[in-house]
């Protein structure tokens, strides 16, 4: 994530090392991984830290940069490593390892996106299914994954008419007014000459 | 975040529908007889959908007939726990949107809101101080998902569902089907929310787990994958619905009316509306 550091601190550019290492203290305080220990957002609170670790790093001179278990080289075996956690039903350790892959191919995405589905987490897995299937189209197996999510979607509309709820537009506005007109009209008629007809 | 929730009605039989106006009426009734006349501007669909779900788990609710002031005629309301109960959280979740509104976008409407319902909302939050916890807990969770300009509507909805279950665990004292159902339907609500917004936030350039999207693939791809991802998550709410025990069988039905086909109307209507034309690749 390329942001700016002074951003990420939240301090104007010719801040001295003294306001730098006050607000740093401060965010660290902030978004301490005690403090997000039961908490769902506790992935999203330690990317945060990572950032703004990264942002001190650079604004104190400190260390140039050196990503944290970017094994370049060995991505390959690394995904492998991922699909066998997969399939090993290891949903936790799959994740993990894909997050030590800083090469974010075609590959890392559907992997991501496989992810994601097993945790139910529909959104991001129909966004990265779609990111894979875009950089690298020709690719057979992410398109079918892409595919199975959207044939599962029409898996609810089948639920709904198979249970008797119709649902090719009726319930549009318009529809609703011509039932209104109809119901309103067999009132009168009722009223009038006694519900007879 | 209001009023999303409402039966489709073209599908619902009559008696269900009056039924449900009944309890929609009935909070109506119950915030203005808990915190005052003013309180009644603060009711909307989903808080009536809150008290059918408690009463049909248990039914000890009653209907009676009445008049109503502002449609000046008589019809029938529901009085009992569920709806009193919808009231206080009709009262606290209000009061939290226009706090939210008036320190994020100085809204007038989020100052007078503000100001309006601060003692109704201090009542409701003496007489359930764990809600009020989950909603300050909510409050500080997506200050943080929108620090960090989550991306990801899934992690970005954790925060509204997080709420959503401990409501569950509250009204239902920890019943593990009506929490995964809470949980499934706070995603729903969550995202179609985003989805509604997108245009506007993109216009004033306010957060959105969705605004990603918008500078990678065209404005048919975005809507395609927001149905798919929508139909996925009701399908989710279907299979939770099933799992429920609910005793009162004509609440049951305006609940199913809800679930298969008011929800799918809802985010037919959203992904249909107009402003989709105005974003896509091409322009922002």
């Amino acid at each position: 994530m390329a942001k700016n550091p002074y951003e990420v601190l939240g301090v104007k550019q010719g801040a001295s090392l003294e306001e730098i290492k006050r607000a740093y203290r401060e965010l660290v305080k902030q978004y301490h991984p005690d403090k997000y220990k039961d908490n769902p957002l506790a992935d999203l609170a330690e990317e945060k830290l990572r950032e703004i670790n990264e942002a001190y790093d650079i604004l104190t001179n400190n260390s140039s940069g050196a990503s944290s278990g970017a094994y370049q080289g060995s991505s390959g075996a690394l995904f492998a490593q991922v699909r066998s956690y997969i399939n090993a039903g290891n949903i936790n350790m799959a994740e993990a390892t894909l997050n030590r892959i800083s090469n974010r191919s075609a590959e890392w995405f559907f992997l991501r996106a496989v992810i994601s589905a097993r945790r139910g987490m529909h959104a991001d897995a129909v966004h990265n299914a779609r990111q894979a299937t875009s950089m690298d189209p020709g690719n057979t197996e992410y398109q079918q994954f892409f595919s199975q999510l959207n044939n599962s979607s029409d898996f609810y509309r089948d639920t709904s008419r198979h249970r008797g709820y119709n649902n090719d537009g009726c319930c549009s506005d318009d529809c609703c007014s011509i039932c209104a007109t109809l119901w309103c009209a067999d009132t009168l008629c009722g009223c009038l000459c006694g519900d007879c007809c | 975040m209001f009023g999303y929730v409402k039966p489709c009605k073209g599908e619902l039989k009559i008696k269900h529908w009056n039924l449900y106006r009944a309890f929609y009426c009935g909070v109506c009734k119950a915030l203005g007889k808990r915190y005052g006349q003013k309180a009644r501007l603060l009711l909307n669909y989903d808080l009536a959908f809150l008290a059918l779900l408690i009463g049909a788990r248990k039914p000890d609710y009653i209907i009676k007939s009445g008049t109503c002031m502002v449609k000046a005629k008589k019809q029938h309301f529901a009085y009992g726990h569920a709806i009193d109960l919808a009231a206080d959280i009709n009262v606290l979740l209000a009061y939290f949107k226009f706090k939210d509104d008036w320190q994020d976008e100085k809204s007038i409407i989020g100052l007078l809101g503000n100001l309006l319902y601060s003692s109704g909302a201090k009542k409701a939050g003496r007489l359930h101080k764990d809600i009020l916890k989950l909603l300050e807990q909510m409050q500080e969770d997506e200050k943080l998902v929108e620090e960090s300009n989550c991306q990801s509507p899934d992690i970005a909805a954790i925060p509204f569902t997080q709420l959503m279950k401990g409501l569950s665990d509250y009204v239902t004292d920890k019943d593990q089907e009506y929490s995964e159902f809470f949980e499934k339907l706070g995603k729903w609500i969550y995202l179609i929310d985003a989805l509604d917004d997108l245009e506007d936030d993109l216009k004033k350039n306010s957060y959105n787990p969705f605004k990603s999207q918008v500078s990678l693939t065209s404005v048919e791809e975005i809507r395609n994958d927001a149905d798919t991802i929508m139909c996925l998550y009701m399908q989710d709410i279907v299979n939770a619905f099933d799992k429920l025990k609910l005793e009162d069988s004509d609440l049951k039905m305006i609940i199913e009316n809800i679930v298969l086909a008011g929800l799918l109307e809802k985010t037919e209507l959203v992904l249909n509306k107009r402003g989709w034309e105005n974003f896509g690749k091409k322009s922002v």
